[in-house]
């Protein structure tokens, strides 16, 4: 189904209850007071302090780490923006993201200078890396079902295990809750995209529930320019004019549920339950030649994920004074391509099934001793992942963890060490020590310092072990890939500053040493193979900071630097920018009845190549917008249902620039996106 | 209180919606990302791609060459005088355009998937170059002297089915074109089996016969032309199914033929009525060399035999992908008079590289790369000067129903020493891809794709020694490295040195600077060696 027949149904139904709405509208309202106007000053924005996780954690999500350097999203701060998750995630310091098109395009993400399966995404707390390629399509994660995003930068081995080298990216959904609450969007932009959700929470037979639906679509034949070369400073001859994007339709469909209810006194049992869909065309890189720039016309694609989660979390108390939870959890992936006349090969028909079956049992203790507190962690990790492919055979890996943590608070909680290790047993493998040490110095109020270390690893994935199709063929006697990571920074936020509120400012650090890279390769004439490179080195900085001033303007920015070597040549690692900064202004009264934002992100210049020698030049890309809360408006003020009905226009690449990513595919130009936000 | 405003404040957002999804968006018209290439060696000069598929010199134009670019397909023309080479003034790099043969209708575009995929390019005169592309099969006509794609006037004999060639102007009419559609009509004799050993009746993949009557299958993999008696030869692969595998489909290859008259204007080029294809005495044909003896023109043709890649072995610790020789190799000999198939030369597994035959100065021998190992093979060509213009079947020249003309085959190869620090035997064995004779001395150069290695082997003709020569003849030289070797920590350097020339003329009296130039797969790159 297309983009545009989305909207068609979307909008008419839509429709149908703006109509209704105004028939009620036309009824006489009931004798009584009028509704009284909003509240006048809900007070400064929420202080924008590098957020420390401390005391209790919400279950499902990335459990404490209280030393990393972490970025907590809440997805309520775009409220209004027509933004994607990976474009959300990309704003955040020290995360690329990789494009290979635009809105529905796969995306993958790096951290500090990680490969995409050097970073662990879960969807509260599942895991929804597979064994097979590692990797997480970020452009296949419903945004209006998210409540926020945690991405812990550089952390995250001793609790999650393999892959973390980046680090952490963990999705929290909508929680359930007891308090009935309704919000309802809808989304069209160019290229006939359509994007609708609903999220109902509230409770229901004894239980808090959390329900959610996405739907989005497109046509995605936004135009391009044909890519310029550059060869020894000569430039060579480019196809010229305007291209369209071919066979790019997506369609995803996305479903939540969650329920909750608690057990006594004693805790609290929790289910999760999430489903999506996505198909598409997939048009493929525009490198060759012909009419359509070698663009697929027969490529297709379609995927399917289940996660289901089953939690039982234990409150403080029992005798022992443990906390904790035990869940059981499931995840189920199917990937289908399907092309029938490849450019090259014979035709191609794939069906992978990915399944992960695993239970975690994590149980905290708060224990004084002396001078110091401690609050001690322990959790129990098993797990299954299956493989069938219908490429390479069917496969199953187990995986045990066991990880503790201590963190050690002294100074009365002015100092926290916080030493931590994990031992994990991944068959085929055998045993893996994961131990990290951090340390947080609050030696001020307004003042954190933070420092870690920690050993980092990734096991070979499926693909990278067993892939044996044509030209392409893995290599069973991988090594893990092994990394030492090390970070120092500090953070300081003060609620005034003179004229200036909110300030805060976060700036840190980073160094790992990696071995073992695994990188596909051509090592002999006819076939790629999977192989462990050597030693590489990631380095550099991050800063990122806020302030609002006069009440009405906001003002945020982020600048990471970014060095990588490979040891052996001295050249950079492919694929990651130099530096990135993001400079974002928004303008408008606390109150949020109208808001005007604009950004501007600079990527500088990729490397593409191992050799150097091919690379990326540098851009600069605008976006702006203007979101109008019309439930404040004085004039509608009472008439608009619900708290908020959020009515917002935003248009990205304003100058309409010709983005190229890394992996030089191409994206789209200005696009422009209306946007319909209400909550009841 | 009106109701309108608030009605209004409901269905303005929803009306905005409506109109947004019909809102196109830009077009990346606002500035661009770059894609900037290096060379990261001052002898070479980078090219737009990895793996460019072929260069050659333009004959009469001293120092100019023409490189087939691999994406987007494109050719660029160097000037090698200079260090490193150097696009010229004029002519100008060009793209191929998206109707590249000029019949109106574009390739890969809806109306018709398949675009060409560059293979190689020969050039056959100061203005013409023919370059070879698979998927969409063609051969293209290259202005080798001022750029751009060259018209012909291609016609179709009336006596041809409309099936016979697809892409071609309706039987009995002609047309002018840029390139010349290799889609034809493949006609294998009653029995043939392909390299499975299955018979072509009931293998054929997916569309079927072009022939209706008689097992047949449209030419496919376009690999290699030449020039010779007036007619122009271009040999197709016809790889079927299973490519990638260790046992891949390869259909009776072939060697379509083409009426040429480059003295027309515009030239005239026609599929030859009587004899459109000839079908080789193996599989796989990967190129064409003409070749002139005796007053007589040949056409040899390079069939590599059908070649597959290893399986990987789960109890050794190396990645098997070598290449590996599933039928036997040979060289073909065409009259380009007769247009018979006249003689083979039998090789054996010997797994041909894909190249041009290298054959020497006085033309007393050819040389070949190996694709699955470290070796030269070589064929006496004084033989050739005896044969009858006609043969049925064909002479088989290894002293069996013809003359011996094998120097080296897969029983008995010259021998191309590993590097010391080479590449894995088990992933890459060896590959010859390029092999070239010194224009002034009976000296081969011959690259390894595996270890990258420049080999150096002298050849002693003296004295008319009497067919075949012996292997005592050829001498091994030198062996320099040019590039690292195909292996997993050299990462990020040049590697896979690929097709090779020397320079016409002789160096230091004709030119100045490096002789020999040879292609560089990783990054591509094409680079001069001054092997003084």
């Amino acid at each position: 189904m297309s983009g545009d027949r989305i909207g068609r149904l979307a909008g008419g139904g839509l429709a149908l209850c703006a109509i209704s709405a105004c028939v009620a509208c036309a009824t006489p309202a009931p004798a009584g007071p009028p509704p009284s106007p909003a509240s006048a000053d809900p007070g400064p924005p929420e202080l924008q302090t590098p957020p420390v996780v401390v005391g209790a954690v919400e279950p499902g999500t990335l459990p404490e780490d209280p030393t990393a350097f972490t970025t907590v999203v809440e997805m309520d701060e775009y409220a209004g923006e027509a933004r994607t998750v990976p474009e959300i995630v990309g704003d955040t310091v020290g995360v690329q993201v990789r494009s290979f098109g635009g809105p529905g395009d796969p995306s993958e993400i790096s951290i500090r200078g990680s490969s995409p399966n050097q970073v662990v995404v879960l969807l509260d707390g599942v895991r929804l890396n597979t064994a097979q390629s590692g990797a997480v399509d970020l452009s296949t994660i419903p945004r209006d079902l998210l409540e926020r995003i945690e991405i812990s930068r550089g952390g995250g081995s001793v609790q999650t295990g393999s892959d973390a080298i980046g680090g952490v990216v963990n999705l929290v959904t909508r929680s359930p809750s007891g308090r009935p609450s309704t919000a309802a969007t809808f989304t069209g932009g160019s290229w006939s995209t359509y994007e609708g959700s609903l999220v109902q929470t509230g409770p229901l037979a004894g239980f808090e529930v959390a329900a959610g639906y996405q739907g989005f679509g497109t046509d995605g034949d936004w135009r391009f320019q044909a890519a310029e070369r550059e060869v020894d400073g000569v430039p060579l001859p480019s196809p010229q004019g305007t291209f369209t994007r071919v066979n790019n339709d997506r369609q995803a469909h996305s479903a939540l549920l969650r329920v909750a209810r608690d057990t006594g006194d004693f805790g609290r049992l929790r289910l999760n339950e999430f489903f999506s869909h996505q198909s598409g065309g997939v048009p493929g890189p525009d490198s060759g030649g012909g009419e359509l720039l070698g663009q697929s016309l027969t490529a297709r694609s379609r995927g399917t994920r289940n996660v289901a989660d089953l939690a039982y979390e234990l409150a403080d108390v029992t005798p022992l004074g443990l906390s904790g939870d035990v869940r059981l959890f499931h995840r189920y992936d199917r990937r289908r391509f399907e092309d029938e006349e490849p450019r090259l090969g014979a035709p191609v028909d794939s069906d992978d099934r990915n399944q992960s079956l695993g239970g975690r049992l994590d149980a905290r203790r708060s224990v004084p001793l002396g001078p110091s507190e401690h609050l001690a962690s322990l959790g129990l990790e098993l797990r299954e992942d299956w493989l069938a492919s219908s490429d390479f055979g069917d496969f199953d890996r187990r995986v045990a963890g066991v990880f503790a943590q201590d963190e050690v608070r002294l100074l009365d909680g002015q100092l926290r060490l916080v030493p931590a290790l994990r031992y994990d047993a991944t068959q085929g493998f055998g045993g893996e020590w994961m131990p990290r040490f951090g340390a947080l110095l609050l030696p001020l109020p307004w003042l954190r310092l933070r420092a870690n270390v920690e050993r980092s690893y990734r096991v070979p994935n499926f693909d990278e072990l067993y892939f044996d199709e044509e030209f392409v063929r893995g290599d069973p006697n991988l090594e893990p890939e092994d990394a030492i990571d090390a970070d120092l920074g500090f953070g300081l936020g003060l609620d005034r500053a003179g004229p200036l509120r909110g300030v805060w400012l976060e700036a840190a650090g980073f160094y790992r040493d990696i071995k073992n890279s695994i990188v596909f390769q051509q090592l002999s004439p006819f076939v790629l193979v999977a192989t462990n490179t050597g030693a590489a080195t990631v380095w550099g900085v991050e800063l990122a900071g806020g302030l609002r001033a006069l009440g009405w303007v906001g003002f945020t920015g982020n600048w990471t630097r970014l060095d990588t070597e490979v040891e052996r040549t001295g050249l950079p690692l492919p694929g990651r920018a130099q530096s990135e900064y993001l400079l974002r202004l928004d303008v408008g009264p606390d109150d949020g009845a109208i808001r005007i934002w604009g950004q501007r992100r600079f990527t500088g210049e990729i490397p593409v190549t191992f050799d150097g020698g091919t690379r990326v030049g540098a851009r600069a890309v605008y976006d702006v917008g203007l979101v109008l809360d019309l439930s404040r408006v004085a004039l509608l003020r009472g008439w608009v249902p619900g708290t908020s009905l959020l009515s917002s226009v935003t248009a990205t690449n304003v100058t309409d620039q010709s983005v190229r990513d890394a992996k030089f595919f191409p994206q789209p130009g200005r696009t422009l996106s209306f946007r319909v936000e209400w909550r009841q | 209180m009106s109701r309108a405003g608030p009605c209004l404040a409901v269905l303005l957002p929803l009306a905005l919606l409506q109109v947004a999804g019909r809102c196109g968006g830009g077009s990346g018209s606002g500035g661009q990302s770059v894609r900037e290439v290096r060379s990261p060696d001052v002898r070479c000069a980078a090219l737009g791609d990895e793996f460019p598929p072929g260069f050659g010199f333009v004959p009469g134009a001293p120092g100019r060459v023409w490189v087939a670019d691999f994406a987007p397909p494109s050719f660029v023309p160097l000037d090698v005088s200079s260090v490193p080479p150097q696009v010229p003034a004029a002519p100008s790099p060009f793209l191929l355009p998206p109707d590249s043969d000029g019949d109106g209708i574009a390739e890969g575009s809806f109306q018709l998937p398949l675009s060409p995929i560059l293979d190689g390019i020969a050039v056959v005169a100061s203005d013409l170059a023919f370059a070879t592309a698979s998927s969409y099969e063609e051969v293209i006509f290259v202005d080798a002297q001022r750029g751009g794609l060259r018209s012909f006037e291609v016609a179709v004999d009336a006596s041809f089915a409309r099936a016979d060639n697809p892409q071609l102007p309706v039987p009995g009419t002609s047309a002018l074109r840029t390139a010349l559609s290799t889609f034809a009509c493949v006609r294998p004799p009653a029995g043939a089996l392909d390299s499975r050993g299955d018979p072509v009746a009931t293998s054929v993949p997916q569309r079927g016969f072009c022939d209706p009557t008689q097992p047949s299958y449209l030419a496919s993999f376009t690999s290699g032309a030449a020039v010779a008696g007036g007619h122009l030869f271009v040999s197709t692969s016809n790889l079927g199914n299973g490519a990638g595998t260790s046992n891949p489909q390869f259909l009776p290859g072939s060697v379509l033929v083409y009426d040429l008259d480059l003295a027309a204007t515009p030239p005239r080029v026609a599929p030859n009525p009587d004899v459109p294809a000839i079908v080789t005495t193996a599989f796989n044909p990967t190129h064409v060399t003409a070749f002139s003896a005796a007053g007589r023109d040949f056409v040899l043709v390079t069939v590599s035999g059908a070649i597959g890649i290893a399986e990987d072995q789960p109890g050794t610790p190396e990645i098997e992908s070598a290449g590996i020789a599933l039928t036997d190799a040979a060289i073909d000999v065409i009259d380009a008079r007769t247009l018979e198939l006249v003689a083979t030369v039998p090789l054996g597994r010997a797994g041909l590289a894909f190249g041009r035959l290298a054959i020497d100065a006085s033309g007393r021998v050819a040389v070949a790369g190996s694709a699955v190992a470290r070796w030269l093979l070589a064929v006496d060509l004084s033989v050739l000067s005896g044969l009858p213009a006609s043969a049925a079947p064909p002479l088989v020249l290894d002293g069996s129903s013809g003359p011996d003309a094998v120097v080296f085959d897969a029983a008995a190869p010259f021998q191309i020493p590993a590097r010391p620090d080479g590449a894995p035997a088990a992933s890459c064995p060896g590959f010859t891809a390029g092999v070239a004779f010194a224009p002034a001395a009976p000296r081969i150069h011959a690259s390894d794709y595996c270890d990258g290695t420049l080999a150096a082997i002298d050849v002693d003709l003296a004295g008319s020694p009497p067919a075949p020569l012996a292997a005592a003849r050829f001498d091994f030289v030198s062996l320099s490295a040019v590039t690292a070797a195909l292996r997993s920590d050299t990462l990020g350097r040049p590697r896979g040195p690929s097709a090779l020339e020397l320079r016409p003329g002789i160096p230091g009296v004709d030119f100045s600077g490096p002789e020999l130039f040879l292609l560089v797969s990783q990054p591509g790159l094409l680079c001069g060696i001054d092997l003084e």
